[in-house]
């Protein structure tokens, strides 16, 4: 069975995002932390995005490929990944995306990850939004989550596990900590049957 | 070098919850044999214990207890021993061992009690506490020890924090499932 793999940044109090979507706390100049997500990723076939994620994350990572000398050498080693990954957009109303690697799935969440678990190929990556991340959690479709703990307080933003309604228990399979300070959380889901 | 520094310890859900709806706390679990000698070490320093009123009352009610000698003696002479003090408008009287109790100006009286020399304060629990304390910048050290448990909704202890606060990491440790995350803010440290 495929793996689906959540990985998000997180800060100390909880929050995938900061106030109004801000995402610009996020420790991601160090060296160590895009070796840790490329050794993540070396498994990794497919990207599963929520709508609300796609615009965003699709605009910079091709502004990246457009401009590949203005950005630093870890993001368009990224982005030269992502334009050849299948990447799947989980929206009933999103128009069909003209990036290439990207589709719209318009099934019901649940059914769709679940047969696309049971084909072949390898793990699958998701980092969010916030809503997206809850729902696969809740749906108990997550199998590892790598949560990178940021050393910041932001006091308000989009809560990790927000949309999640039962208390799930997962398995610490490891604890890294990187230069910046920043500490990647490794876990496995505990609740499987 | 005078004066002492304030720190806060609590457990942490992986989303950063110290209680869960309605203050649930069953799914605390700090059980390791290697965390035992932390708590153990921790209760024995000699630290003055702050609390809120709810913390307060809940300790308040166990640590004195023959069933906390008995099951955890070391911790529970420790908590017992430790002079504390609990910030409360409303408790009418604190009557566990070594307690004084403020009724007002919680900043005041910590910004006091910094200055003065010691073995260190240390806030357990006391989520409201905590956040007006770290809206005050008066927290030296954070200590959090994290479950692996996605709650979902609950209490932090950052309630109403207005400014990003960034902190320094000054140690990270597995103890068994949990992990001891420990920072420093980043604009005090160095002293």
């Amino acid at each position: 069975m495929r793996r689906l793999i959540l990985k998000t940044e997180v800060s100390l109090d909880g929050f995938m995002e900061g106030p109004g979507g801000s995402m610009d706390w996020f420790a991601t100049g160090s060296g160590g932390e895009w070796n840790e997500l490329f050794s993540l990723l070396k498994g990794v076939d497919t990207v599963l995005l929520g709508r609300r994620m796609y615009p965003g994350y699709a605009s910079y990572w091709r502004e990246v490929l457009a401009h590949p000398k203005k950005y630093p050498r870890e993001h368009l080693r990224y982005a030269r990944w992502a334009d050849k990954t299948p990447h799947v957009v989980f929206s009933k109303t999103m128009a069909a995306p003209d990036w290439p690697c990207a589709r719209v799935e318009r099934g019901q969440l649940e059914r769709v990850v679940k047969a696309l678990k049971r084909g072949r190929g390898g793990d699958m990556i998701v980092y969010g939004g916030a809503k997206f991340a809850s729902a696969l959690t809740e749906l108990g479709l997550v199998d590892e989550y790598y949560l990178a703990m940021n050393p910041v307080l932001l006091g308000g933003g989009k809560a990790l596990f927000g949309g999640v309604k039962h208390r799930r228990r997962l398995r610490l399979l490891r604890s890294r900590t990187l230069d910046t300070g920043v500490v990647w959380q490794h876990y496995a889901d505990a609740e499987k049957r | 070098m005078s004066g002492q520094r304030l720190r806060v310890f609590n457990l942490v859900s992986l989303d950063g919850y110290v209680a869960g709806e309605g203050g649930d706390i069953s799914w605390h679990n700090a059980g390791d044999p290697e965390f035992q000698q932390f708590a153990e070490r921790a209760s024995g320093s000699g630290s003055t214990l702050l609390f809120g009123r709810v913390t307060y009352q809940l300790m308040a009610g166990y640590w004195p207890t023959p069933e906390a000698r008995r099951s955890d003696p070391i911790v529970a002479q420790g908590m017992n021993d430790s002079p504390k003090v609990v910030f409360s408008r409303t408790l009418k009287k604190a009557d566990w061992s070594n307690t004084r109790l403020v009724k007002d100006d919680l900043l005041g009286e910590v910004r006091k009690l910094k200055r003065q020399d010691g073995e260190g304060l240390t806030v357990l629990g006391s989520a409201g506490l905590v956040a007006q304390l770290a809206q005050a910048r008066l927290i030296d050290e954070y200590q959090m020890l994290v479950n692996p448990v996605a709650l979902g909704k609950g209490k932090t202890m950052f309630e109403g924090l207005k400014d990003r606060l960034r902190l320094k990491l000054t140690g990270a440790r597995a103890y068994g499932q949990n992990v001891l995350l420990s920072y420093a803010d980043a604009r005090r440290s160095g002293r």
